[in-house]
């Protein structure tokens, strides 16, 4: 099984659980799992919702929730009523997704769902839940505070009395995306799951890396054995799976554009071949002249499908141009050679 | 009849007292009685009572105590006193308007006078005047008389001004035989005027070639003097100084009633303080001289600062004040690219007209200005004194004294106390001004909360009523702080205690130490959270700590003390700023 270090994480020991439990400082008193309800994209937005438990044997109250956001989030929805809770999009000068209960989540009790949103693809990011206590000083006692009572200096309270534990965020998309390289990040959240625990199964651990190993991408097959696992009692959690589920399809539903091939075959006959999973519908016309038309070239339906095929016919004889989302993406001269 | 020294009489027909050295002989007079007499013979007879020549200087004075007999009044305004100086006529007046210690002679500048007094019949014939008649001079000396006239005490001219303590003892050798000056007298101001201060007055009752010396000791250095001798009298005369080993220094000749100085090089100055001046007089059987002291005393011990020291309030180093440890209370502000430093290293010499006197022992001390907050430590928001053993802190200094060796300079460091204020730096040397120097103690840039709707400042109360001043990022987030709650809660932030006007310690009751323990450098504050007004509901506690920690702060609850019970007297949200500058 190959452990992720997706986020530069070198020991599993830096990750918690989601339900880690914690004790001593002031915030860390309590135990509370973090649920991952859905990730959802849209075009290249994703939007990751959460529900808190605050454990019923946590000794403090649920106060606040932290996100890292890599990326600065579009919003932080409240939930209702809003004007119970307080939404960050910054703290400490970084971007991060943060709610505050004003009223705080009793031991026992779960929050509203708590949504955010932000430009570019599901990951894997560190997140942090503070429980009610605060620390004292003391400095107006008549003895002065120890050192050592507290922590001194520039304390960042996420570090110093918050529970760390990792959860599902969004984070930049590549910046020259492909299909490997996508396929590789869900490989490599796949494996940090594992670690974690999220999958409980070896087995399915195992597979779900030889599916994303090899020089034929099994995503398809990836998407199907998460989607599999995740059934009650069964070996993948939800943090899993919308984690795997939506960096799967985000994989699956890349546009590779130059793989996209055309081929004069003969006559005024060629092919078009299509190596993506998502139907692409493209335009062509037939240079210098009025011909023009559309076609919709189907997406793979099995992995080993390396491509899709699809033919057409031009009228006139010519040099054939092939367009997608108007953009002229290839280009093939008319042989002029006769069908047999 | 007259009056000798300290108005002892001499008796009558007695031999003349025992000479006092520095006092000119007189003569006695026998009579029978008290009262000195004179026969007018004839209408407008005058008849000289007496002659004086005095030396003195602008503004010396004679004055003149006249008494007569009941049968010399009787003949009021027959009889006039008549006085001349240098014969011109300078003061008459009936006999019965004179009133005793009428001052009749003023001196305009440094010289010898002649003054006669006449006493004068008019067109009566009266056959006996019986009068007593007595000079006194203030300053001026009496260097001759011609008459049994008593002479008064030298005056005082008081002492010298601070940084111009020089002592005189004179020690007269040679044909007067030894004996002392004449009594010290000083001026007020770091030189005195070449008027006849320690004036020493003696004669020479031998021949040409005969000298007297004169010892002079200064107690302190000087760094140049001007040895003026005054001889009125005769011409042809040479006064000489020379150094304690003897060598002459500097010679001079002395016109005739004249005065001139014989200057000691600055250079020589500091080494030893005793200066020998030999007069030696030309050719005479009677020498009167004086002799003045014109001093400039420039020896002075400076205090200079490093180069790169924090200088401001007009030209004075700011030393942040110690024990706010950065790792703790956040960093001290930067005074260019370093953090403003606790510790302030000056140079001390002593100085003689820009020279370094080396071995120069210097003697050094602090002080913090404690006035309650009426004088110089105003600024600093201290508006109350010191308990009894409880001193201001003052800091401290890498010693008490130092000895600046062959180079004539040292290095002292001075650690700035716990507590913002002037502190007073005192170099002193004995023989040397003393430099005095104020330094400030306190955390520099320290800001005012503003005045906004959505703030509440409170707690300004004696004995510290300015107590809202803050690093400059605190104050900015105190302000989105309550903003903030004001905009979603519209309601102010009641803010109490950040620091004093430019920081160190805060001590609430005002004696020096104690709580807070914090609240020294702008970075920390309380916020009312119980009570009203200002009190905050669970929302807007929840809300407050929230905000403070995502603007860089940490929120503390102070609400209970150390062992768990609750704070009645004063809970609150004790917030802090640690970050970068």
């Amino acid at each position: 099984m190959r452990f992720s270090s997706h986020l530069g994480l070198a020991a599993l020991a830096l990750w918690p659980t989601a339900t880690a439990w914690a004790q001593g400082n002031p915030g860390t008193n309590l135990q509370v799992e973090v649920k991952v309800t859905g990730v959802f994209r849209s075009k290249d937005t994703t939007y990751v919702s959460y529900i808190l438990t605050n454990m019923t044997g946590s000794a403090e109250v649920l106060q606040t929730y932290t996100v890292n956001a890599p990326v600065l989030p579009l919003g932080v929805l409240a939930p209702s009523p809003v004007d119970a809770w307080a939404t960050r999009t910054r703290y400490r000068g970084r971007t991060v997704a943060r709610w505050t209960a004003l009223d705080g989540i009793q031991p026992g009790q779960s929050s509203p769902t708590l949504t955010f949103k932000a430009v570019g693809l599901p990951a894997l990011v560190q997140s942090w839940y503070r429980g009610d206590k605060l620390p004292s000083t003391f400095e107006d006692d008549t003895l002065a505070p120890h050192p050592d009572e507290f922590p001194q200096g520039d304390v960042d309270p996420l570090v110093a009395y918050s529970v760390p534990t990792p959860t599902v965020g969004v984070e930049p998309a590549p910046a020259a995306p492909s299909r490997p390289i996508l396929a590789t990040r869900v490989r490599d959240q796949a494996g940090t799951a594992c670690g974690l625990g999220w999958i409980t199964s070896a087995s399915l651990c195992d597979d779900l890396e030889s599916y994303l190993a090899g020089s034929t991408l099994r995503i398809l097959d990836h998407l199907a054995a998460v989607s599999a696992g995740h059934t009650s009692g069964g070996p993948v959690n939800d943090n899993a799976y919308w984690l795997l589920t939506a960096s799967g399809e985000a994989a699956r539903d890349f546009i590779d554009v130059p793989g996209i091939r055309l081929t004069y075959i003969c006559g005024n006959r060629f092919r078009l071949r299509n190596p993506n999973y998502a139907s692409i519908q493209v335009t062509y016309d037939v240079y210098r002249t009025s011909e023009s038309s559309s076609l919709l070239l189907p997406g793979r339906t099995a992995d080993q499908q390396p491509y899709t095929e699809s033919f057409f016919t031009t009228t006139n004889r010519g040099t054939v141009r092939v367009f997608f989302n108007g953009q002229l993406i290839q280009t093939k001269a008319n042989g002029g050679t006769t069908c047999p | 009849m007259g009056r000798g020294p300290n108005g002892a009489r001499w008796p009558a027909g007695g031999a003349a007292p025992a000479r006092r050295p520095g006092l000119p002989a007189v003569q006695p007079k026998r009579r029978r009685d008290r009262w000195n007499q004179r026969r007018l013979r004839s209408p407008n007879f005058s008849t000289l009572l007496g002659e004086a020549i005095l030396l003195g200087t602008r503004g010396d004075r004679v004055w003149l105590d006249l008494e007569t007999d009941s049968e010399t009044r009787q003949r009021v305004g027959e009889l006039r006193l008549i006085v001349e100086a240098d014969g011109n006529p300078v003061f008459e007046a009936s006999v019965n308007r004179i009133q005793r210690s009428e001052p009749i002679f003023e001196f305009a500048d440094s010289r010898r006078a002649t003054i006669r007094y006449w006493l004068s019949r008019g067109a009566a014939n009266v056959g006996r005047a019986r009068f007593r008649l007595s000079q006194r001079v203030t300053g001026a000396i009496v260097m001759r008389t011609l008459r049994p006239w008593a002479t008064g005490p030298y005056a005082d001219r008081g002492a010298l001004a601070p940084g111009a303590e020089v002592s005189q003892t004179c020690q007269i050798q040679g044909p007067l035989g030894n004996g002392p000056c004449g009594p010290t007298v000083w001026s007020a101001s770091p030189y005195f005027e070449a008027a006849p201060f320690g004036i020493l007055t003696f004669q020479s009752e031998q021949g040409t070639g005969a000298s007297s010396q004169i010892t002079v000791t200064f107690a302190k250095a000087i760094s140049a003097a001007t040895i003026t001798v005054f001889d009125p009298t005769f011409a042809g005369n040479t006064a000489t100084a020379r150094d304690s080993a003897g060598l002459v220094i500097g010679t001079r000749a002395f016109p005739f009633s004249g005065q001139a100085g014989v200057n000691i090089p600055a250079t020589d100055s500091i080494a030893g303080p005793i200066r020998t001046l030999v007069l030696t007089p030309a050719s005479l059987d009677f020498v009167a001289y004086s002799v003045s002291f014109r001093l400039s005393t420039n020896v002075r011990v400076v205090i200079t600062y490093a180069a790169g020291t924090p200088l401001v309030l007009g030209g004075r180093p700011l030393v942040h004040p110690s024990d706010i440890d950065p790792a703790v209370m956040g960093p001290r502000p930067l005074f260019g690219v370093t953090p403003w430093p606790t510790q302030l290293t000056f140079e001390v010499k002593v100085d003689s007209a820009g020279v370094a006197v080396p071995n120069s022992q210097i003697q050094l001390a602090i002080a913090a200005v404690d006035s309650a907050g009426r004088s110089t430590d105003a600024p600093f928001g201290h508006f109350h004194g010191s308990p009894p053993g409880d001193p201001k802190p003052a800091g401290q200094l890498s010693a008490p004294a130092i000895n600046t060796g062959p180079s004539g300079r040292a290095n002292v460091t001075f650690t700035a106390p716990s507590v913002a204020g002037p502190i007073v730096l005192l170099a002193t040397h004995a023989a040397a001004d003393t430099a005095r120097d104020t330094v400030t103690v306190g955390v520099p840039f320290l800001i005012q909360i503003p005045v906004r709707q959505s703030i509440a400042l409170i707690g300004d109360v004696p004995p510290h009523t300015d107590n809202h001043r803050g690093h400059a990022t605190m104050v900015t987030n105190l302000i989105e702080l309550a903003d903030s709650v004001f905009g979603r809660f519209s309601r102010p932030l009641y803010y109490n205690d950040l620091s004093l006007p430019w920081g160190g310690r805060f001590d609430i009751r005002g004696n020096w130490r104690g709580s807070h323990f914090e609240h020294r450098n702008g970075r920390d504050i309380d916020v009312r959270t119980n009570g009203t007004p200002g009190g905050l509901s669970t929302r807007e506690r929840t809300f407050v700590r929230d905000l403070w920690e995502s603007l860089g702060g940490t929120v503390h609850d102070e609400t209970v003390h150390r062992d768990g019970t609750p704070n009645t007297t004063n809970p609150h949200y004790h917030l802090r700023y640690r970050g970068a500058q």
